[in-house]
């Protein structure tokens, strides 16, 4: 348990310390800290209730319009557009969560991808409210509650994403190592079982989805406030991929996975964009075939299996 | 308490439960017994509520439970062990434990349980395990413990549920011989109002345990009675004894 | 009927082997592409190429089958969709720099590209062949699957391997030759049908959705199925787009949703394992 911590912590401190590291890429950062909160929400469904999913983007697209129409239109204070963002996505997680629910497996990866597809048609024929195929335009955001306004160099941004982030693994924290957290992790491991210990295990998936949902609807309020434009491709089949790949990359239901996950695709992404921009998709793929079939459980599983043998050659 | 009136499963054209009228009385001990095939896991299945009958009616305690799920009949005090294990593979005994008591207490869906909802659930979780003296192993995840004592979890399981009526379906098979005496005990000792309904091949092990055995024969209901009675039964001797001694 | 041919194949790997096998499009893909490279570069006849595409698709199949994803057979879901995603990736990575970013154009042979009188209307032939195509498939999948000793084997495997094996099944051949078969399949659709869903880098990504549909709506392995729930999804497509072209996709992906609420199985016949 104090080991957990001290990890939980030095988390904390990561995001402190990288402005200090590398303050000219507070850009690059602020994207790494949202994608890790996005990939983290994911974390709760993949990692720990078993469910594989491709249509996290759409609970990321509709927080991130939800939050830009209401910024445009209503009123331009960050922190209330990440409750809207937020709520927004809540919404369509119980809506989603009761249809998607019903099935596994195939099944559930079909219906995920065509929630994003619903999602994504929606937002692209509503134009008159969401900028169609140009995308949200025109978001002016006020100060963070009316003290911090957004600057030139991104340093508010930077803290403002991080500080929601921070706030949000608590929050995740809590979950995951509640005794809901735990019959989450039951469910993943024998759903069958629950069953037979008196488990309502429809109704507490469906909770996860609403929380994971939510999570998910903040991170794309975030990128929307941030960014002060919401691009169509927000909603997409690919950027639902892109989150898995985060996750898995770190390691799902790994508490970390995301914190390792996220950075390193923002950074690898970047870098490679610079030197091969052509060729990004073949090093995915290579690298999927590499995790799959090298480091299954991720970074962090193969880091703590590597500090088990550390541990056990000096014992 | 637990009654079956005329209750039927059909699997397309195959009828695996056929007019089975049934009941438990409180602190029962019944055996169910019959050849392989004889739908006894289905009927289990049946009273769990993991299958829904075709046709007839399930009452529990003045309630009729046809249709309910199997979580909320586990609810209204229903519990059982798989004969093949079905247990959180990747977890420890303790945590397979704790999943059943903060179920049973109630405090699995809570995103803050507290400590106190902790304490509570971890003396219950002691205890279990206590009673099973499975104290030794509880640290290790379940899939690296020997056979026997995974059939114990199967059981540790289900009596943090506290139910009023365990269905056991053949808690020992598979499990060495030497460690079968081991689970048979911890079923002897099991609290008294307890109702208890267990499928199980060992004859011996049926006539030591059971007050009164039902006997199960292509779905239905072929003879029921005290162990002597069944025993003394032309027809069970015939059919199902004389099979046992062969096999 | 194109969406059959294309989704039969995955029903095999799918349904049969248990496979969450996303990267299927991949096939159908490479299917298109070599029959466009024969034709135009070789100069060799459409069905021709077609057969050549067939063949060496599958043999790329199999001995993906043998080197990859042999090895994932009992890994967790959550693996078979990365491995699957990473190919993918891969794929449209490869066919962007072979073949560049634009649809590869087919061109039909001339008594496939005119339209025919049928008496109660005209037809383009090319759609009345796919469907002819797609029927007689169904028909040969149908025998070969469901009543033949081979797809018992492939069920007898996939259920229980060891005993597969004990009886005398060469698991590890039969799984190969479903997935050969499985990949022939899409190699088929995608080269027959390149015309009707031109060939592009981006197919096995944009096209997933569809095939997953007719899979999922259908049930498991429920090959039959697969070819009536292709026909319906076509004739509800075309109908949705004809009436309400604005909401198009999104009615009918509800609609899926609202079938598989109610069925969570698909259509698949319930049989009690």
């Amino acid at each position: 348990m104090t080991s957990t911590r001290a990890l939980d912590g030095l988390v904390l401190v990561a995001l402190v310390a990288f402005p200090m590291v590398a303050p000219s890429y507070l850009d690059l950062g602020t994207r790494m800290v949202i994608l890790a909160l996005c990939a983290m929400s994911l974390d709760l469904l993949v990692g720990y209730c078993g469910l594989v999913m491709l249509g996290h983007a759409a609970f990321f697209g509709i927080g991130a319009y939800a939050a830009g129409i209401f910024a445009l239109r209503a009123w331009a204070e960050p922190l209330a557009g990440l409750v809207v963002g937020g709520l927004a996505a809540a919404l369509l997680g119980l809506v989603s969560g009761v249809v998607l629910l019903r099935s596994r497996r195939l099944t559930l990866i079909m219906l995920s991808l065509a929630t994003v597809l619903i999602v994504q048609e929606a937002a692209n024929k509503a134009a008159w409210l969401t900028g169609g195929a140009d995308g949200l335009q025109g978001i002016s955001m006020a100060a963070v509650a009316g003290l911090f306004p957004f600057d030139l160099y991104g340093r508010v941004s930077y803290v403002y994403a991080a500080s929601v982030l921070a706030l949000s693994f608590l929050g995740f924290r809590t979950v995951i190592d509640s005794t809901f957290g735990r019959s989450l992790i039951g469910i993943r491991e024998n759903e069958a079982r629950m069953h037979a210990i008196g488990t309502p295990v429809d109704a507490r998936l469906r909770t996860a989805f609403v929380i994971s949902a939510t999570l998910a609807g903040i991170a794309g309020a975030l990128q929307a406030q941030v960014a002060e434009f919401v691009a169509l491709n927000a909603v997409s089949v690919e950027f639902s991929g892109e989150i898995l790949i985060m996750l898995i990359l770190g390691g799902a239901g790994r508490r970390y996975g995301a914190f390792l996950g996220a950075p390193l695709y923002v950074f690898m992404q970047d870098y490679l964009a610079r030197e091969d921009p052509t060729n990004w998709y073949l090093w995915i793929g290579l690298m999927l075939l590499a995790i799959v079939f090298l480091a299954p459980g991720g970074l962090t599983a193969w880091m703590s299996g590597l500090a088990r043998r550390v541990r056990s050659a000096r014992a | 308490m637990l009654e079956l009136r005329g209750v039927w499963k059909r699997f397309g054209a195959l009828e695996v439960t056929r007019n089975v009228h049934f009941s438990l009385e409180r602190g029962a001990r019944r055996a169910l017994i019959g050849p392989n095939g004889a739908g006894k896991t289905t009927l289990i299945n049946l009273i769990s509520g993991r299958l829904l009958p075709s046709a007839g009616e399930i009452w529990l305690g003045g309630r009729n439970v046809t249709t309910m799920p199997e979580a909320r009949r586990v609810k209204a005090g229903i519990g059982r062990t798989f004969q093949i294990t079905s247990l959180f593979r990747r977890l420890t005994i303790e945590e397979n434990v704790a999943l059943a008591v903060a179920e049973h207490v109630g405090v699995a869906g809570r995103l803050w349980p507290g400590r106190a909802v902790r304490a509570r659930i971890d003396a219950r979780v002691a205890e279990t395990m206590a009673m099973l003296r499975l104290d030794d192993h509880a640290g290790r995840p379940v899939e690296v413990l020997p056979y026997g004592i995974q059939r114990m979890v199967e059981l540790a399981i289900a009596l943090a549920l506290e139910p009023v009526i365990l269905l056991l379906d053949e808690p020992a098979a598979g499990v060495p011989r030497g460690d079968v005496g081991l689970i048979f005990q911890a079923i002897e000792r099991l609290p008294q109002e307890m109702a208890v309904l267990l499928i199980e091949h060992d004859i011996d092990v049926v006539f030591r345990f059971a007050r009164r055995v039902t006997v199960l024969v292509a779905g239905e209901i072929y003879a029921e009675g005290t162990p002597q009675e069944v025993r003394d039964h032309a027809g069970v001797r015939a059919l199902y004894l004389g099979e046992a001694r062969h096999g | 009927m194109i969406l059959y041919l294309l989704a039969v194949g995955l029903s095999v790997t799918l349904g049969l082997m248990r496979f969450i096998n996303l990267a299927h499009g991949v096939f159908a893909m490479a299917g298109g592409y070599v029959t466009v490279t024969i034709m135009s570069r070789l100069g060799v006849p459409f069905l021709a190429s077609v057969a050549l595409a067939v063949v060496l698709v599958a043999a790329g199949g199999m001995l993906l089958e043998r080197t990859l994803y042999r090895r994932l057979y009992q890994a967790p879901i959550l693996e078979q969709v990365l491995f699957s995603i990473g190919l993918i990736f891969i794929s449209m990575a490869v066919a962007r720099a072979v073949f560049g970013p634009l649809a590869q154009p087919i061109e039909l042979p001339a008594w496939l590209s005119g339209p025919i009188d049928v008496g109660v209307g005209t037809f383009p032939v090319y759609r009345l062949f796919l469907i002819a195509v797609g029927a007689v498939l169904a028909f040969a999948i149908w025998v070969a699957v469901e009543r033949s000793r081979f797809g018992a084997s492939v069920r007898a495997a996939v259920d229980n391997r060891r005993m597969a094996e004990a009886v005398g099944i060469d698991v590890d051949r039969v799984f190969t030759v479903s997935f050969g078969l499985g990949t022939a399949l899409a190699a088929l659709g995608g080269s027959l049908g390149a015309d009707l869903l031109p060939i592009y880098p981006g197919y096995p990504n944009d096209y997933l959705v569809y095939f997953l549909i007719v899979v999922a709506v259908a049930g498991l392995g429920n090959l039959r199925g697969a070819f009536f729930v292709a026909l319906a999804f076509g004739v509800v497509d075309t109908m949705v787009r004809y009436f309400v072209p604005d909401l198009g996709r999104m009615l009918i992906f509800l609609l899926v949703m609202a079938v598989l609420f109610h069925r969570p199985h698909g259509f698949a016949p319930r049989t009690q394992a």
